[in-house]
């Protein structure tokens, strides 16, 4: 499926989502920008929703834009195969915005 | 007037206003237009002596499109498109218009134009009427976005994306779960001593050991979540792979904390401590900072480990 809508669950990411919004994420086969929201589907933790940093082109940082938000350390570091979605739009109770 | 426009409210009265003379004028010319023989042609052919339709249904789709491109470009503020779209439908008028006038009446003719200006007019200003209530109700509107979302969730269960942090995150530190299972050995230390006592029966000591064995249940359970959360968010596989007896030393606790709970055994109480000591120490030893052992400087007075910061 090109899209899909999942539900944010958690405050890592706020003010950017909060803990309930809905969001609209893209199936992720392009081209990865440094400093986007994207679905990570983390092995200890399922999908997780985090901001990505590109260290080189194998390897990438997440982090949650809440300033006590796990670190990337606790994270630790993706493979370009673990990114599975890029959120596009969000769905929240004050509105929809693109993301 | 400017006592009309004064709050909100009777903007959206003004604006229903203006709405309803827009809808009063189109009926008034329907009215002129309509009984006019020449309109009678308006209804599909039953009779071929009343000959065609001044207006089709794919001229009026034709010139509603105009008017929804004219209204687009109005409010975007697209100067040139505007004009271009206005002149489109001159052009587009007039040629029709031609044709009517050169194969019907004039009548025809005009009515033509000013029914093809009627519907473009109306098309332009459904354009503004839509985005103004989008534009006033915008909040109400991505709110019931948001609930028809919620109510589809209930149904199909969207996919939950984790978005959780530990608040304050990086902080992690055992000495709480030692504080706690210190505290557990000193109230098993308090209940020894109220069961000494000869006069049990006496409501306070009752009072003070059900105060203890509830907080007693409260520090075991704290000790839990502490370790767990310690060993489910911070352990990763480096520090696993490095230390490998942590997760027995991790179930070990758990066991410990509910067996505290269970019985007033200090021995077990002091082997909870023991593993406690054995977790922090690998616990400091992953962060590379050095670990000393010390007698806690109050009450049980028994061995702990700390960071040496």
């Amino acid at each position: 499926m090109l899209f899909r809508i999942f539900r944010v669950s958690g405050d890592s990411m706020l003010p950017t989502l909060a803990d309930g919004d809905f969001v609209l994420a893209k199936k992720l086969n392009e081209n990865y920008l440094d400093g986007n929201v994207v679905i990570i589907n983390d092995t200890a933790h399922g999908f997780i929703i985090k901001r990505i940093k590109e260290l080189n082109k194998k390897e990438f940082a997440a982090y949650g834009d809440n300033k006590d938000s796990n670190s990337d350390q606790c994270f630790g570091l993706y493979t370009p195969e673990d990114l599975k979605f890029i959120v596009k739009w969000k769905v929240g109770f004050r509105g929809i915005s693109k993301i | 007037m400017t006592r009309i426009i004064d709050n909100k409210y009777d903007y959206q009265v003004l604006h229903m206003l203006k709405l309803s003379s827009y809808i009063f004028y189109s009926i008034i010319l329907s009215i002129i237009i309509y009984p006019n023989s020449a309109l009678s042609h308006l209804a599909p052919l039953v009779e071929p002596e009343y000959g065609q339709q001044i207006i089709s249904l794919s001229l009026i789709i034709i010139l509603s499109g105009f008017g929804f491109c004219a209204g687009i470009c109005m409010l975007y503020m697209l100067k040139k498109s505007a004009y271009l779209v206005n002149l489109l439908l001159f052009s587009f008028i007039l040629f029709e218009s031609y044709h009517h006038l050169r194969n019907e009446s004039l009548l025809l003719h005009i009515e033509f134009i000013t029914l093809s200006l009627l519907f473009f007019l109306l098309t332009w200003q459904f354009v503004y009427f839509l985005s103004r209530l989008i534009l006033n109700n915008r909040l109400i509107l991505s709110k019931f976005f948001y609930v028809i979302l919620e109510k589809l969730d209930i149904f199909f269960a969207f996919t939950k994306v984790k978005a959780h942090c530990d608040i304050p995150c990086k902080i992690y530190d055992p000495h709480i779960a030692i504080v706690s299972a210190l505290t557990i050995v000193r109230l098993i230390d308090i209940i020894e001593e109220t069961k000494k006592n000869n006069n049990i029966d006496d409501l306070n000591l009752q009072n003070t050991l059900i105060r203890c064995v509830e907080r007693k249940e409260f520090e075991s359970e704290k000790v839990k979540a502490e370790i767990r959360v310690i060993w489910g968010d911070y352990f990763k596989d480096v520090q696993l792979e490095a230390y490998p007896d942590t997760h027995n030393i991790v179930h070990c606790i758990m066991m410990l904390s509910s067996k505290t709970k269970q019985t007033i055994d200090r021995k077990v109480a002091l082997e909870l401590v023991d593993e406690i000591n054995k977790f922090a120490s690998i616990f400091w030893s992953t962060k590379d900072v050095e670990t000393e052992k010390v007698i806690s400087p109050y009450p049980p007075s028994i061995e702990i480990i700390r960071p040496k910061l």
